[in-house]
């Protein structure tokens, strides 16, 4: 191990000297990183540098970054000069610089870990900081889904500069305050594990603290939604999917450590404490979503718009209200997903209607494709193919993250015979593929209502009293493939699951001339089953994106 | 071979009021020629993969050259095809 200290540092250097004097005793090497401070602060920068040379490289921001600019800088010139750890230290003295030698001892022993400061606060802390601090551990819990990370924002911290130069540059983090905590949840879920160590922090009389209550918790709070965001992304792809793909490079990399820990988690609160405990944990967080997320807020409404207007005796008025129902019915379909994973649904929770459509098909040895939508909890056909020893489901996915995903379903349940498989643009390999998995007698499960951000092919239908485009390819495959296509929608009616299977392409057939035409109107009748089934259970219709924008 | 590709274009296809010899061997397949499109050459791929065991991949700027006119694919088939 070769460890250095980096120092972000802007204009309060009332205390710098001190605490480079300290590390400097350590034989620690430092990286002070100027963040841009003003012309006098900076020369007494300069003269400490000089004071400390070579021990001291200084590195110089020419305008002000924030907080974890400033870091990030001195972290990527840290693994520049051959460093392997990094001990992040405030410059204002308020880390106790006694506390190094056990920082770095902790470090020594577990190379591959974020170590961080666990804050044994004195009497000097202001009220209104803690407290804030304490919202944000619970973001975090819910954000990692476990209890891993104690303290997310103390800046006396070991990092590992190998995976955390790894995960800067292939993110984009925060600059500012949110910065401390957005690396460390991030680094958790890359799978870096994070250690503590308790640690006085004192907020010095004379120093100043560059913590914006107002502005700084606001941003902590937008960080907590775009990491949440970012958590469930990465759950299975059903639920909120593919739209946000072109954002999330991170899937592909992010570890699934965490989101096992996670899931663990959900699972074992659900037990002890029963789903209340669970839905009393997942429910604020939902509530502030729909608080804070327009886009997705809007999307809502105007379903709810259109659907009361397409059933009038549904009575459903697209009101903030029921928006928000529509919100926790997500929540509590989320709920319904985790136990489905976890094998906690058996045939005895779901009514099943015209099933021999199905098992017809599969005793004769056949294959097929399973049509459906991203309307209640598609999963609990698992309890089906659980129960069909012949049965192997294959989920056709637009995420990256699936095949980590199924790794995670296997440790988290016995293995299934029900598979995620990425599909992205669909070539002849992936269709041959596909083609060779029905020939076998495997089933394609494929959702007819989202739209994949990487292949635009749509075609527009009428949904609800107005055109939306709708994906060609589930109707395509399944004129390829000539396979049958059977339309399967799992809602839940008063409080039961509901698995309704109806016939709906034996196969696809077209000729050169009327292959567009037949694709559209096959597109228009599963627009219209799944009006039919939307109508059934209309807080369960799960795509909160704008549907209605016709090319 | 020209032939054969041509009545595997028309097979894959349906292209039910086209015969062999309406097609010109050497007219672009795509756009103004016989106005196939993306989904045609997915078709066409898949047959080919079935027939011949030979892989066109979707990403590959050669595919479009493959796919230029009847004579190209054929050529293409003959040089890579997996000998029975």
């Amino acid at each position: 191990m070769k460890p250095c200290a980096v120092i972000p540092v802007f204009n309060h250097v009332e205390r710098l000297g001190v605490v480079l004097e300290a590390l400097v005793a350590r034989a620690l090497p430092v990286v002070l990183v100027d963040d841009g401070s003003h012309v006098d602060a900076a020369k007494e920068i300069d003269g400490w540098v000089a004071q400390f040379a070579p021990s001291v490289t200084l590195v110089r921001h020419v305008e002000n970054q924030g907080k974890g600019g400033a870091v990030m800088t001195g972290l990527r010139e840290a693994a520049r000069l051959g460093f392997t750890h990094a001990l992040q230290i405030d410059a204002d003295g308020q880390h106790d610089s006694a506390d190094v030698p056990r920082f770095l001892a902790e470090a020594e022993a577990h190379p591959e870990a974020l170590i961080s400061g666990k804050p044994v606060f004195d009497a000097s802390v202001p009220k209104g900081r803690l407290i804030g601090r304490y919202a944000t551990h619970f973001w975090v819990w819910v954000n990692t889904l476990s209890f891993d990370i104690a303290d997310s924002m103390c800046g006396f911290r070991v990092y590992p500069l190998g995976a955390t130069v790894a995960l800067l540059d292939r993110e984009s983090l925060g600059r500012r305050m949110d910065f401390d905590i957005e690396i460390m949840v991030r680094l958790h879920w890359a799978g870096v594990e994070v250690r503590h160590v308790p640690t006085q922090v004192t907020y010095p009389q004379g120093g100043v603290s560059h913590f914006q209550p107002l502005k700084d918790n606001v941003r902590i709070s937008l960080l907590h939604m775009r990491l949440f965001f970012g958590m469930l992304w990465r759950w299975p792809g059903w639920l909120i999917g593919s739209r946000r793909s072109k954002q999330p490079t991170h899937w592909a990399a992010m570890g699934e450590r965490g989101t096992l820990l996670g899931l663990k988690a959900l699972l074992w609160v659900h037990r002890l404490l029963g789903r209340w405990a669970v839905q009393a944990l997942l429910y604020p967080v939902i509530f502030y979503f729909f608080l804070t997320s327009k886009t997705a807020r809007e999307a809502s409404l105007e379903y709810l718009q259109r659907i009361s207007a397409a059933y009038p005796q549904l009575g459903l008025k697209p009101s903030y209200a029921n928006s928000c129902r529509h919100f926790f019915a997500m929540g509590s379909a989320m709920i319904d997903k985790v136990l489905t994973m976890a094998g906690g649904i058996t045939l005895q929770d779901v009514d099943v209607h015209q099933r021999h459509l199905m098992t017809d098909v599969i005793a004769s040895g056949k294959g097929g494709i399973v049509l459906t939508a991203h309307l209640g909890n598609l999963e609990a056909m698992q309890a089906l193919a659980d129960q069909n020893p012949k049965l192997t489901l294959n989920i056709l996915t637009y995420t990256q993250h699936a095949e980590n995903f199924q790794r995670l379903i296997s440790e988290v349940k016995r293995p299934s015979k029900v598979r995620l498989m990425q599909v992205g643009e669909l070539g002849p390999d992936t269709a041959l593929e596909l083609s060779a998995r029905v020939a076998r007698g495997e089933w394609l499960v494929i959702a007819g209502d989202r739209v994949p951000v990487s292949s635009p092919r749509t075609v527009d239908v009428d949904f609800l009293g107005k055109r939306a485009p709708f994906p060609i390819g589930p109707h395509l495959l399944g004129g390829l493939l000539g396979c049958p296509v059977i339309l399967v929608m799992c809602v839940k009616l008063n409080g039961r699951h509901n698995i309704f299977y109806e016939s709906f392409a034996d196969p696809l057939r077209w000729t050169r001339s009327t292959r567009d035409e037949v694709i559209r109107q096959s597109a228009q009748a599963f627009a219209q089953r799944l009006e039919y089934h939307c109508a059934q259970a209309p807080l369960q219709w799960f795509n909160f994106y704008p549907f209605w924008r016709t090319s | 071979m020209i032939l054969e590709m041509k009545q595997l274009l028309i097979e894959s296809l349906n292209l039910e009021d086209i015969a062999a010899d309406d097609i010109d061997p050497d007219a672009p397949l795509f756009r103004e020629g016989l106005g196939l499109d993306s989904i045609d050459a997915l078709e066409i791929a898949m047959a080919l993969q079935k027939k011949y065991g030979v892989v066109l991949e979707a990403s590959s700027s050669d595919t479009r050259q493959h796919f230029r006119s009847v004579r190209a694919l054929a050529d293409f088939v003959s040089t890579h095809r997996k000998q029975p």
